[in-house]
């Protein structure tokens, strides 16, 4: 191995060791902006928006989630991809109490390595390239306050865990830290449909507890 | 050590990682043709 090949190796080393075991835990301190509007759940960027009703819509994805909490009617689902250098502490969108539900995974975890390509290309994830969804394990969390908010924190196949920082049943604050996903995921928030204008759009980078998710259209 | 369950994936995460930082700038650049080709 030449000098150069050594010194190299021994730089990527040094990153991943400081990315590895410092910067990837990091949990900044974020605040809410003023007023009632949903906050962002996850650091991140959009890869889709759309819109599920229920009993009928939907994939098995949201049949899953669906059947986990009874959802009726019309709901969005604002998805974001977290990459490997995005915080990866999850906030509540809205004040509440919650529900978790621990959703098992069916077999194997799916990779969501095309949603990184997708994600760095700023470009809508197509639905066909979401076989994750059908199989990986996930958090729910189920925020019922001024309104009723689900944040579904989702494993990739190289996840490691995903630990909840709060219990079941109590009661968390807007932009309060809510959960972490070890390493690299996917983390979608389900609104009401019609109950937000999503603000970010689809390739937008979002950070959670200080970006509003949308503008609150009704109360609900 | 933080998070570290084996070094079986200690290794899996470093491999990723190695691939994540080698593929940013080729994204980098696809996103540009892209963003001209656009124009």
């Amino acid at each position: 191995m030449t000098a150069a090949a050594a010194a190299l190796l021994a730089a990527l080393l040094s990153a991943f060791a400081w990315w590895r075991f410092h910067y990837f835990h990091r949990n900044p301190p974020r605040h809410a902006p003023p007023g009632r509007d949903p906050v962002c759940a996850a650091d991140g960027r959009i890869v889709y928006v759309e819109p599920v009703v229920f009993p009928d819509g939907g994939n098995a994805y949201h049949q899953r989630v669906g059947s986990v909490f009874d959802l009726a009617g019309g709901w969005s689902v604002i998805a974001t991809y977290l990459g490997i250098f995005d915080v990866h502490v999850v906030r509540a969108p809205i004040a509440g109490r919650v529900r978790l539900h621990r959703i098992a995974p069916l077999g194997e975890n799916a990779s969501m390595g095309r949603s990184f390509i997708y994600a760095a290309l700023r470009r809508p994830l197509p639905a066909g390239r979401r076989g994750y969804l059908d199989k990986n394990e996930f958090l729910s969390v189920d925020i019922e306050g001024d309104g009723r908010v689900l944040v579904v924190l989702m494993a990739d196949w190289w996840i490691d865990q995903i630990t909840p920082f709060v219990e079941d049943g109590a009661w968390i604050e807007r932009g309060q830290a809510i959960g972490k996903i070890l390493m690299g995921s996917q983390v979608d928030v389900w609104v009401p449909e019609g109950w937000i204008e999503p603000a970010p759009a689809v390739g937008d980078r979002v950070r959670a507890g200080e970006m509003v998710l949308g503008t609150r259209t009704a109360p609900r | 050590m933080r998070g570290v369950r084996s070094i079986g994936r200690l290794v899996r995460d470093f491999v990723i990682f190695t691939a994540v930082v080698a593929s940013l700038p080729v994204l980098a650049l696809v996103r540009q043709l892209r963003r001209r080709d656009a124009k």
